[in-house]
């Protein structure tokens, strides 16, 4: 009795066993094909409905899967044909879906009507373009790489960390006028860290120990937010591109930015924020020296690559 | 029955990211593919040439340059071409293709790259990505769709930028008014401002 019951158990053991030495080879065998077959189904998925739509596929269709007798009356000439023509049929189809496919991507970037940029100003923008581009090669970058071989890059990026934390009133303002509470929040706290852990801006620890990311947001993607449309587009001199409501929105972000204020352009004295605004810029240009050149590489017609580049980009931030 | 209770826990395992999985697969794809490139990107003992060759070998297999000029063109213009003219028109502007692309990873990847997950847009994936590079964060989205076999890149956005768009409507810009083998001419010419720029702002910066 219990050398029965012993071998019971054995025999249930060699059962396991077997099934799990056939199984899991099975398993890690399928497991490349799964691809093929699943790769191959989806194929024949596009294939067949296609065959099914040609009238005489429908015949040979039928010839095939029909009754045995009628394929069999086939004779035997017709069988190398229909296997030809269902090779022709075979490719034509491919093409098609390839055809088909091609038109999803067209749908994707097809230019919509709306999207066209309204430039009624193309002559002034392309002659700014070019000043600018001039202003650039001819003043901006041999001056600003002068001043990059004699101050470090830590102080220049120190000196633009500080100005981008005083830039805080615009971010938190038009994240607030956007109901972007969380982004508001943010940058609240990273205005309090960076002041003060951050020694006045000059550092950053709000990005490096807290893991806090700027939240920009300026004033005319706040106006897009409202749904206003960018109207013409307008390239600024030295700031470049631009358009009437992102312009509107450089003015009221202006008032916004404490600099402003150092300057008290509120009481019409302007040059001192103006000079300020100025190195700034051309702080920030001396850490970006290269950007150009290379965006301008891409370009086959400097000013309509830059002006779509611009809007392209506009209309990202807007919906973000 | 345990045991088939247990190997249909296999099957379930082995077999659910085959279908579930596409977006986990192209986001260890591309994270292999670019941390690869910046890789090469940082041996600063490659010269440029070697440099820029090593990192299209890395991303030839995921990005779809072919399709990407085809795209550029567009249906307007493209299959009015002869076959030769779509050699040539291919063959030069991939290569401007890589070029751009390349040189916008170089400038903008000095510290790292952050990756975010992978997003299903209807039939395609898009996968964002953020080069850090000193005080300056740059999006760079990658757009890929399924081809017969595999996931491929057909378009890159470099801060909400497409460059197959922005390509199209320069095309279709310069067609209007110009032919195609002034087209050709303007992709064979180099611009004049050459990358010495980038190089020079590399070594100060190191």
């Amino acid at each position: 009795m219990r050398a029965h019951h012993c071998d019971l158990k054995k025999l249930q053991k060699f059962k396991q066993i077997v099934f799990l030495s056939l199984t899991f080879p099975f398993l890690y065998v399928s497991i490349p094909y799964a691809h093929v077959a699943y790769d191959f189904s989806s194929l024949m998925v596009d294939v067949i409905p296609k065959r099914i739509t040609d009238e005489s596929t429908i015949e040979n269709e039928y010839r095939w899967t029909g009754d045995y007798v009628s394929w069999m009356s086939v004779s035997s000439e017709a069988v190398p044909a229909t296997d030809e023509t269902a090779s022709d049929r075979f490719t034509e189809s491919q093409a098609e879906e390839y055809f088909g496919f091609e038109e999803e991507f067209e749908e994707e970037f097809k230019e919509r009507p709306e999207s066209k940029v309204f430039d009624p100003l193309h002559g002034y923008n392309r002659f700014m373009t070019k000043v600018n581009d001039k202003f650039y090669f001819w003043l901006l970058k041999p001056t600003a790489s002068g001043y990059r071989k004699v101050a470090p890059q830590s102080v220049r990026l120190s000196i633009n960390r500080f100005f981008n934390n005083l830039l805080f009133p615009v971010r938190f303002v038009n994240n607030v006028l956007q109901l972007k509470f969380k982004g508001a929040g943010v940058e609240l706290a990273r205005f309090g860290v960076n002041t003060t852990l951050g020694v006045v801006g000059f550092g950053d620890p709000a990005t490096k120990w807290f893991d806090l990311n700027a939240y920009p947001e300026d004033f005319g993607q706040t106006l897009g937010y409202y749904g206003i449309g960018g109207g013409f587009h307008l390239v600024l001199p030295i700031l470049g591109p631009s358009n009437l409501r992102d312009t509107v929105g450089l003015v009221a972000d202006f008032y916004l930015d404490p600099i402003c204020y150092i300057g008290t352009c509120y009481a019409d004295d302007w040059e001192p924020a103006i000079g300020i605004q100025a190195y700034k810029g051309f702080n920030y240009t001396s850490l970006h020296i290269g950007e150009y050149e290379s965006l301008k590489k891409d370009a086959i017609d400097l000013y309509p690559f830059l002006r779509d580049a611009y809007e392209q980009s506009r209309k990202r931030e807007i919906a973000e | 029955m345990k045991y088939v209770f247990y190997s249909i826990v296999c099957l379930v395992l082995f077999f659910r990211p085959v279908m579930a999985g596409d977006t986990a697969d192209v986001e260890k794809m591309l994270k292999e593919k670019i941390d690869a490139v910046i890789v090469v990107l940082q041996n600063k003992k490659l010269d440029q040439k070697n440099r820029n060759e090593r990192i299209i070998d890395i991303v030839n297999s995921v990005i779809d340059f072919q399709l990407m000029a085809r795209l550029s063109l567009g249906e307007k213009y493209w299959p009015g071409l002869s076959e030769e003219e779509k050699k040539e028109f291919t063959d030069l502007f991939i290569r401007r293709l890589q070029d751009s692309y390349v040189e916008k990873l170089e400038l903008y990847s000095d510290e790292t790259v952050v990756y975010d997950a992978p997003q299903t847009a209807k039939n395609r994936i898009h996968m964002q990505t953020h080069l850090i590079s000193k005080g300056n964060r740059v999006s760079m989205l990658y757009k890929l769709y399924k081809s017969k076999t595999e996931w491929k890149v057909y378009d890159i956005e470099i801060q909400g930028v497409s460059m197959v768009q922005t390509f199209r409507s320069q095309f279709d810009g310069f067609l209007e008014t110009g032919t195609f083998a002034e087209l050709l001419e303007k992709l064979i010419s180099p611009d004049q401002f050459s990358v010495d720029s980038v190089e020079q702002s590399k070594n100060i910066k190191k």
